[in-house]
Protein backbone atom coordinates (compact mmCIF):
# COMPACT_ATOMS: atom_id res chain seq x y z
CA UNK A 1 0.00 0.00 0.00
CA UNK A 2 1.18 3.43 -1.12
CA UNK A 3 0.40 6.99 -1.05
CA UNK A 4 -1.05 6.06 -4.98
CA UNK A 5 -3.27 3.38 -3.60
CA UNK A 6 -4.64 5.82 -0.79
CA UNK A 7 -5.28 8.35 -3.67
CA UNK A 8 -7.55 5.90 -5.51
CA UNK A 9 -9.68 4.85 -2.21
CA UNK A 10 -9.69 8.64 -1.78
CA UNK A 11 -10.90 9.27 -5.43
CA UNK A 12 -13.40 6.16 -5.03
CA UNK A 13 -15.21 7.92 -1.99
CA UNK A 14 -15.29 11.34 -3.32
CA UNK A 15 -17.28 9.77 -6.29
CA UNK A 16 -19.34 7.63 -3.78
CA UNK A 17 -20.49 11.09 -2.05
CA UNK A 18 -21.10 12.80 -5.43
CA UNK A 19 -23.67 9.92 -6.87
CA UNK A 20 -25.32 9.36 -3.75
CA UNK A 21 -25.61 13.59 -3.76
CA UNK A 22 -26.91 14.10 -7.52
CA UNK A 23 -29.31 10.59 -7.01
CA UNK A 24 -30.48 12.39 -3.43
CA UNK A 25 -31.47 15.81 -5.78
CA UNK A 26 -32.86 13.65 -8.55
CA UNK A 27 -35.31 11.80 -6.47
CA UNK A 28 -36.43 14.31 -4.10
CA UNK A 29 -37.34 17.05 -7.05
CA UNK A 30 -38.99 17.33 -10.29
CA UNK A 31 -42.27 17.34 -11.17
CA UNK A 32 -43.85 15.90 -14.39
CA UNK A 33 -46.90 15.83 -16.21
CA UNK A 34 -48.62 13.25 -18.33
CA UNK A 35 -52.22 12.11 -19.56
CA UNK A 36 -53.40 8.97 -19.67
CA UNK A 37 -55.88 8.19 -22.16
CA UNK A 38 -58.77 5.26 -20.72
CA UNK A 39 -60.25 2.77 -22.86
CA UNK A 40 -62.46 0.78 -20.74
CA UNK A 41 -63.29 2.49 -17.48
CA UNK A 42 -65.04 5.80 -16.54
CA UNK A 43 -62.30 8.24 -16.02
CA UNK A 44 -63.92 9.60 -12.40
CA UNK A 45 -63.26 5.59 -11.14
CA UNK A 46 -59.81 5.81 -12.73
CA UNK A 47 -59.28 8.64 -10.63
CA UNK A 48 -60.30 7.27 -7.86
CA UNK A 49 -58.72 4.26 -7.38
CA UNK A 50 -55.20 6.17 -8.53
CA UNK A 51 -55.39 9.25 -6.00
CA UNK A 52 -54.26 6.94 -3.40
CA UNK A 53 -51.07 6.64 -5.10
CA UNK A 54 -50.08 10.36 -5.91
CA UNK A 55 -48.25 12.42 -3.80
CA UNK A 56 -48.95 15.94 -1.26
CA UNK A 57 -47.49 18.00 -4.47
CA UNK A 58 -49.35 15.67 -6.85
CA UNK A 59 -52.78 17.09 -9.00
CA UNK A 60 -54.84 15.48 -10.95
CA UNK A 61 -57.29 16.82 -13.79
CA UNK A 62 -60.06 14.66 -15.06
CA UNK A 63 -60.93 15.26 -19.06
CA UNK A 64 -64.49 13.53 -18.97
CA UNK A 65 -65.35 14.58 -22.69
CA UNK A 66 -61.10 13.15 -23.85
CA UNK A 67 -61.83 10.14 -21.65
CA UNK A 68 -58.40 10.84 -20.23
CA UNK A 69 -56.86 11.78 -16.80
CA UNK A 70 -53.52 14.22 -16.70
CA UNK A 71 -51.92 13.62 -13.50
CA UNK A 72 -48.87 15.80 -12.29
CA UNK A 73 -46.42 14.09 -9.96
CA UNK A 74 -43.06 13.01 -9.66
CA UNK A 75 -41.75 10.88 -12.25
CA UNK A 76 -41.37 7.91 -10.01
CA UNK A 77 -44.77 8.06 -8.99
CA UNK A 78 -46.49 8.43 -12.34
CA UNK A 79 -44.31 5.26 -13.35
CA UNK A 80 -46.26 3.34 -10.71
CA UNK A 81 -49.55 5.12 -11.56
CA UNK A 82 -49.10 4.03 -14.66
CA UNK A 83 -48.81 0.49 -13.72
CA UNK A 84 -51.62 1.08 -11.52
CA UNK A 85 -53.93 2.52 -14.62
CA UNK A 86 -52.84 -0.21 -17.20
CA UNK A 87 -53.85 -3.14 -14.32
CA UNK A 88 -57.11 -1.15 -14.05
CA UNK A 89 -58.08 -0.27 -17.56
CA UNK A 90 -59.09 -3.39 -18.86
CA UNK A 91 -62.37 -4.66 -20.11
CA UNK A 92 -64.61 -5.65 -17.28
CA UNK A 93 -63.40 -8.86 -16.05
CA UNK A 94 -65.91 -12.02 -15.16
CA UNK A 95 -66.09 -14.01 -11.80
CA UNK A 96 -67.97 -16.55 -10.07
CA UNK A 97 -69.36 -16.43 -6.79
CA UNK A 98 -70.32 -19.41 -4.72
CA UNK A 99 -72.33 -18.81 -1.82
CA UNK A 100 -73.08 -21.08 0.81
CA UNK A 101 -75.82 -20.80 3.29
CA UNK A 102 -74.95 -22.31 6.84
CA UNK A 103 -76.47 -22.31 10.43
CA UNK A 104 -74.55 -23.01 12.99
CA UNK A 105 -75.17 -23.54 16.87
CA UNK A 106 -73.88 -24.57 19.90
CA UNK A 107 -75.13 -27.61 21.19
CA UNK A 108 -74.29 -29.97 24.57
CA UNK A 109 -73.35 -32.22 21.95
CA UNK A 110 -71.30 -31.65 18.84
CA UNK A 111 -73.35 -32.69 15.68
CA UNK A 112 -72.46 -34.31 12.36
CA UNK A 113 -70.77 -32.03 10.08
CA UNK A 114 -71.18 -32.40 6.25
CA UNK A 115 -68.10 -33.23 4.81
CA UNK A 116 -67.95 -30.50 2.35
CA UNK A 117 -68.01 -27.77 5.27
CA UNK A 118 -65.54 -29.89 7.64
CA UNK A 119 -62.44 -27.61 6.92
CA UNK A 120 -64.64 -24.59 7.90
CA UNK A 121 -66.21 -26.19 10.45
CA UNK A 122 -62.83 -26.99 12.44
CA UNK A 123 -61.84 -23.43 12.35
CA UNK A 124 -65.53 -22.19 13.55
CA UNK A 125 -65.80 -24.49 16.13
CA UNK A 126 -62.06 -23.78 17.42
CA UNK A 127 -62.34 -19.96 17.53
CA UNK A 128 -66.17 -19.52 17.51
CA UNK A 129 -67.43 -22.79 19.94
CA UNK A 130 -69.71 -23.90 17.47
CA UNK A 131 -70.25 -27.42 17.53
CA UNK A 132 -73.38 -28.00 14.46
CA UNK A 133 -73.12 -26.96 11.13
CA UNK A 134 -76.34 -27.22 8.78
CA UNK A 135 -76.32 -26.48 5.43
CA UNK A 136 -79.53 -24.55 4.34
CA UNK A 137 -78.42 -24.48 0.88
CA UNK A 138 -76.26 -22.61 -2.03
CA UNK A 139 -76.09 -20.69 -5.14
CA UNK A 140 -73.12 -20.36 -7.53
CA UNK A 141 -73.44 -16.70 -9.59
CA UNK A 142 -71.13 -15.58 -12.84
CA UNK A 143 -71.21 -11.67 -13.62
CA UNK A 144 -69.55 -9.40 -15.29
CA UNK A 145 -68.16 -6.12 -13.06
CA UNK A 146 -70.82 -3.72 -12.91
CA UNK A 147 -73.09 -6.54 -13.27
CA UNK A 148 -76.30 -7.20 -10.95
CA UNK A 149 -77.42 -10.62 -9.58
CA UNK A 150 -80.07 -11.54 -7.79
CA UNK A 151 -80.49 -15.69 -6.60
CA UNK A 152 -82.62 -17.56 -4.66
CA UNK A 153 -81.46 -19.89 -2.12
CA UNK A 154 -83.44 -22.82 -1.21
CA UNK A 155 -86.67 -21.00 -1.85
CA UNK A 156 -86.90 -19.06 1.69
CA UNK A 157 -83.26 -16.73 0.89
CA UNK A 158 -82.81 -14.12 -1.49
CA UNK A 159 -80.02 -12.96 -2.51
CA UNK A 160 -78.70 -9.40 -4.25
CA UNK A 161 -75.81 -8.05 -5.20
CA UNK A 162 -73.33 -6.26 -7.90
CA UNK A 163 -70.12 -7.41 -8.63
CA UNK A 164 -68.32 -4.07 -8.35
CA UNK A 165 -64.95 -3.24 -9.61
CA UNK A 166 -61.33 -5.77 -9.09
CA UNK A 167 -59.13 -4.42 -7.28
CA UNK A 168 -55.71 -5.70 -8.36
CA UNK A 169 -53.67 -3.93 -5.34
CA UNK A 170 -55.52 -6.74 -3.18
CA UNK A 171 -56.31 -9.10 -5.67
CA UNK A 172 -59.89 -9.00 -4.64
CA UNK A 173 -63.38 -8.11 -6.27
CA UNK A 174 -65.75 -5.78 -4.52
CA UNK A 175 -69.68 -7.16 -3.66
CA UNK A 176 -71.62 -3.83 -3.11
CA UNK A 177 -75.21 -3.45 -2.29
CA UNK A 178 -74.94 -7.50 -0.62
CA UNK A 179 -78.25 -7.93 0.71
CA UNK A 180 -79.25 -11.33 2.17
CA UNK A 181 -83.46 -11.58 2.89
CA UNK A 182 -85.86 -13.93 4.31
CA UNK A 183 -88.88 -14.92 2.17
CA UNK A 184 -91.72 -15.08 4.70
CA UNK A 185 -95.09 -16.98 3.88
CA UNK A 186 -97.83 -16.66 5.56
CA UNK A 187 -100.94 -18.68 4.71
CA UNK A 188 -101.55 -17.79 0.74
CA UNK A 189 -99.49 -14.64 0.63
CA UNK A 190 -96.98 -15.49 -1.89
CA UNK A 191 -94.35 -14.21 0.18
CA UNK A 192 -92.73 -10.84 1.96
CA UNK A 193 -89.21 -10.00 2.03
CA UNK A 194 -87.57 -9.93 5.37
CA UNK A 195 -84.04 -8.10 5.09
CA UNK A 196 -81.18 -9.75 7.28
CA UNK A 197 -77.58 -8.35 6.07
CA UNK A 198 -77.55 -5.59 4.05
CA UNK A 199 -73.68 -4.74 3.26
CA UNK A 200 -70.54 -4.33 0.88
CA UNK A 201 -67.79 -7.15 0.42
CA UNK A 202 -64.23 -7.08 -0.66
CA UNK A 203 -63.67 -10.72 -1.85
CA UNK A 204 -60.28 -11.59 -2.36
CA UNK A 205 -59.75 -13.86 -5.57
CA UNK A 206 -60.12 -18.05 -4.45
CA UNK A 207 -59.91 -16.95 -0.92
CA UNK A 208 -63.04 -18.60 1.03
CA UNK A 209 -64.49 -15.98 2.75
CA UNK A 210 -66.71 -16.83 5.95
CA UNK A 211 -69.07 -13.95 7.43
CA UNK A 212 -71.28 -15.08 10.17
CA UNK A 213 -73.86 -12.81 11.59
CA UNK A 214 -75.88 -13.39 15.40
CA UNK A 215 -77.64 -11.31 18.09
CA UNK A 216 -74.90 -11.50 20.68
CA UNK A 217 -70.98 -13.39 20.95
CA UNK A 218 -73.04 -15.69 23.06
CA UNK A 219 -76.18 -16.41 20.92
CA UNK A 220 -76.23 -20.17 20.83
CA UNK A 221 -77.44 -19.62 16.70
CA UNK A 222 -75.46 -18.02 14.03
CA UNK A 223 -76.61 -17.29 10.23
CA UNK A 224 -72.80 -18.11 8.13
CA UNK A 225 -72.65 -17.36 4.76
CA UNK A 226 -69.29 -18.63 3.39
CA UNK A 227 -68.36 -16.96 0.41
CA UNK A 228 -65.76 -17.78 -2.70
CA UNK A 229 -64.87 -16.00 -5.60
CA UNK A 230 -63.12 -16.71 -8.41
CA UNK A 231 -62.20 -15.09 -12.23
CA UNK A 232 -64.24 -16.76 -14.48
CA UNK A 233 -62.66 -17.28 -18.09
CA UNK B 1 54.76 3.46 38.49
CA UNK B 2 53.52 6.58 39.71
CA UNK B 3 50.29 8.61 40.10
CA UNK B 4 51.46 11.16 38.04
CA UNK B 5 53.02 9.07 35.23
CA UNK B 6 49.37 6.78 34.99
CA UNK B 7 47.62 10.73 34.91
CA UNK B 8 50.16 11.40 31.79
CA UNK B 9 49.48 8.08 29.72
CA UNK B 10 45.63 8.28 30.05
CA UNK B 11 45.13 11.97 29.01
CA UNK B 12 47.04 11.22 26.14
CA UNK B 13 44.51 9.23 25.11
CA UNK B 14 43.46 5.27 23.67
CA UNK B 15 46.44 3.49 23.56
CA UNK B 16 48.06 0.00 23.78
CA UNK B 17 48.57 0.17 27.91
CA UNK B 18 51.64 -1.82 29.42
CA UNK B 19 51.78 -4.22 32.62
CA UNK B 20 53.37 -1.79 34.64
CA UNK B 21 49.91 0.87 33.53
CA UNK B 22 47.21 -2.01 34.25
CA UNK B 23 48.83 -2.91 37.97
CA UNK B 24 49.29 0.31 39.04
CA UNK B 25 45.11 0.87 37.78
CA UNK B 26 44.47 -2.48 39.98
CA UNK B 27 45.98 -0.98 43.02
CA UNK B 28 45.43 2.49 43.27
CA UNK B 29 41.73 3.30 43.51
CA UNK B 30 42.20 7.05 43.12
CA UNK B 31 43.47 6.43 39.50
CA UNK B 32 41.14 4.05 38.50
CA UNK B 33 38.42 6.45 39.44
CA UNK B 34 39.93 8.92 37.62
CA UNK B 35 40.74 6.95 34.54
CA UNK B 36 37.01 5.48 34.49
CA UNK B 37 35.84 8.95 33.95
CA UNK B 38 38.34 9.68 31.07
CA UNK B 39 37.85 5.91 29.57
CA UNK B 40 34.96 3.49 30.86
CA UNK B 41 36.59 0.44 28.95
CA UNK B 42 39.72 1.25 31.40
CA UNK B 43 37.74 -0.77 34.27
CA UNK B 44 36.91 -3.64 31.83
CA UNK B 45 40.68 -3.91 31.62
CA UNK B 46 41.39 -3.50 35.21
CA UNK B 47 39.09 -6.20 36.13
CA UNK B 48 40.65 -8.41 33.56
CA UNK B 49 37.87 -8.43 31.10
CA UNK B 50 40.28 -8.68 28.72
CA UNK B 51 41.63 -11.99 28.80
CA UNK B 52 38.16 -13.28 29.52
CA UNK B 53 36.92 -15.64 27.32
CA UNK B 54 32.69 -15.80 26.79
CA UNK B 55 31.01 -19.28 27.19
CA UNK B 56 31.54 -21.73 23.87
CA UNK B 57 34.03 -19.05 22.52
CA UNK B 58 34.07 -15.54 21.26
CA UNK B 59 32.96 -17.17 17.44
CA UNK B 60 29.91 -18.46 19.06
CA UNK B 61 29.03 -15.66 21.35
CA UNK B 62 29.55 -13.45 18.37
CA UNK B 63 27.02 -15.37 16.63
CA UNK B 64 24.38 -14.68 19.35
CA UNK B 65 24.89 -11.31 19.24
CA UNK B 66 24.65 -10.86 15.76
CA UNK B 67 21.48 -13.23 15.85
CA UNK B 68 19.80 -10.53 18.58
CA UNK B 69 20.85 -7.68 16.45
CA UNK B 70 19.03 -8.94 13.44
CA UNK B 71 15.80 -10.14 15.28
CA UNK B 72 15.71 -6.63 16.58
CA UNK B 73 15.70 -5.16 13.13
CA UNK B 74 13.29 -7.49 12.21
CA UNK B 75 10.93 -6.12 14.15
CA UNK B 76 11.58 -2.42 14.35
CA UNK B 77 10.81 -3.21 10.49
CA UNK B 78 7.49 -5.47 11.34
CA UNK B 79 6.25 -2.35 13.95
CA UNK B 80 7.42 0.72 11.24
CA UNK B 81 5.44 -1.64 8.32
CA UNK B 82 2.32 -1.75 10.90
CA UNK B 83 2.39 2.07 11.89
CA UNK B 84 2.22 2.62 7.88
CA UNK B 85 -0.51 0.26 7.62
CA UNK B 86 -2.56 2.11 10.06
CA UNK B 87 -3.72 5.40 7.76
CA UNK B 88 -4.60 2.80 5.07
CA UNK B 89 -7.01 1.09 6.91
CA UNK B 90 -8.31 4.45 8.61
CA UNK B 91 -9.18 5.04 4.67
CA UNK B 92 -10.50 2.13 3.72
CA UNK B 93 -12.89 2.53 6.99
CA UNK B 94 -13.62 6.00 5.79
CA UNK B 95 -14.44 4.91 2.05
CA UNK B 96 -16.65 1.95 3.43
CA UNK B 97 -18.38 4.68 5.82
CA UNK B 98 -18.77 6.93 3.27
CA UNK B 99 -20.07 4.47 0.98
CA UNK B 100 -23.12 3.13 2.99
CA UNK B 101 -23.70 6.69 4.28
CA UNK B 102 -24.13 7.16 0.46
CA UNK B 103 -26.20 4.29 -0.19
CA UNK B 104 -28.51 5.11 2.96
CA UNK B 105 -28.98 9.11 1.36
CA UNK B 106 -29.47 6.67 -1.98
CA UNK B 107 -32.28 4.49 -1.40
CA UNK B 108 -33.97 7.24 1.76
CA UNK B 109 -36.47 8.52 -0.78
CA UNK B 110 -37.89 5.37 -1.69
CA UNK B 111 -38.34 4.09 1.77
CA UNK B 112 -39.60 6.89 3.56
CA UNK B 113 -40.14 10.01 0.76
CA UNK B 114 -43.46 11.38 1.00
CA UNK B 115 -43.30 10.95 -2.30
CA UNK B 116 -43.83 7.08 -2.22
CA UNK B 117 -46.75 6.78 -0.36
CA UNK B 118 -48.12 3.37 1.87
CA UNK B 119 -50.32 2.27 -1.42
CA UNK B 120 -47.15 1.93 -3.24
CA UNK B 121 -45.85 -0.72 -1.49
CA UNK B 122 -49.64 -2.12 -1.34
CA UNK B 123 -49.30 -2.39 -4.95
CA UNK B 124 -46.03 -4.61 -4.67
CA UNK B 125 -47.44 -7.11 -2.30
CA UNK B 126 -50.72 -8.61 -3.09
CA UNK B 127 -52.56 -8.76 0.39
CA UNK B 128 -56.21 -8.59 1.36
CA UNK B 129 -55.61 -4.95 2.52
CA UNK B 130 -59.27 -4.42 2.35
CA UNK B 131 -61.57 -5.12 5.28
CA UNK B 132 -63.77 -7.95 3.74
CA UNK B 133 -67.06 -6.21 5.44
CA UNK B 134 -66.12 -3.19 3.89
CA UNK B 135 -69.67 -1.85 5.56
CA UNK B 136 -72.87 -2.88 7.30
CA UNK B 137 -76.26 -1.67 7.65
CA UNK B 138 -76.31 -1.02 11.01
CA UNK B 139 -73.87 0.94 12.19
CA UNK B 140 -74.44 -0.31 16.16
CA UNK B 141 -73.25 -3.50 14.90
CA UNK B 142 -69.60 -4.79 16.15
CA UNK B 143 -67.83 -6.11 13.19
CA UNK B 144 -64.76 -9.07 14.01
CA UNK B 145 -62.40 -9.99 11.63
CA UNK B 146 -60.36 -12.53 12.57
CA UNK B 147 -56.73 -13.28 11.78
CA UNK B 148 -56.58 -14.59 8.06
CA UNK B 149 -55.56 -17.89 7.04
CA UNK B 150 -53.80 -18.68 3.41
CA UNK B 151 -57.49 -19.80 2.05
CA UNK B 152 -59.93 -18.87 4.87
CA UNK B 153 -61.25 -15.47 6.49
CA UNK B 154 -63.76 -15.28 9.38
CA UNK B 155 -65.64 -12.13 9.56
CA UNK B 156 -68.42 -12.44 12.87
CA UNK B 157 -71.26 -9.48 13.10
CA UNK B 158 -72.61 -9.09 16.41
CA UNK B 159 -75.85 -7.29 16.03
CA UNK B 160 -78.86 -7.02 18.42
CA UNK B 161 -81.60 -6.04 15.56
CA UNK B 162 -81.32 -9.03 13.82
CA UNK B 163 -84.25 -11.61 14.22
CA UNK B 164 -83.96 -13.40 17.57
CA UNK B 165 -85.34 -16.48 15.09
CA UNK B 166 -82.40 -16.35 12.50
Amino acid sequence: MNSKTLNRFVMLALLLVCFATVSWADAGGRLSVRSFQLRYKEPEKVAAAVKSLMSNEGSLSIQAGARSLVITDHVENLKNIAGAIEKFDVPARAFRLELKLIFAGRAPTAGKVPEDLKEIAAKLSGVLRFNTFEEVGGISVIGKEGDPIVARIDGNYRAEMKFGEYDPQSDSVRVSAFQLSRIVTSGSDSGQVEPLLTTNLNLRLGQTAVVGATRQPESSRALMLVLTAQRSE
Amino acid sequence: MTCERFLELVSAGPVAHSVEFLDHLRQCPNCLDRAVHADPDLLFRAIGGADLVPPGGVDAFVGEVMQQVHVRQTEQQVISRRRLAAPIRWSIAAVLAMAVGGTAVLYRPAAVSTNAPLSVARLQQPATMRPVVENYANTDATIVQLPAGNDLQVVMIFDDKLPADL
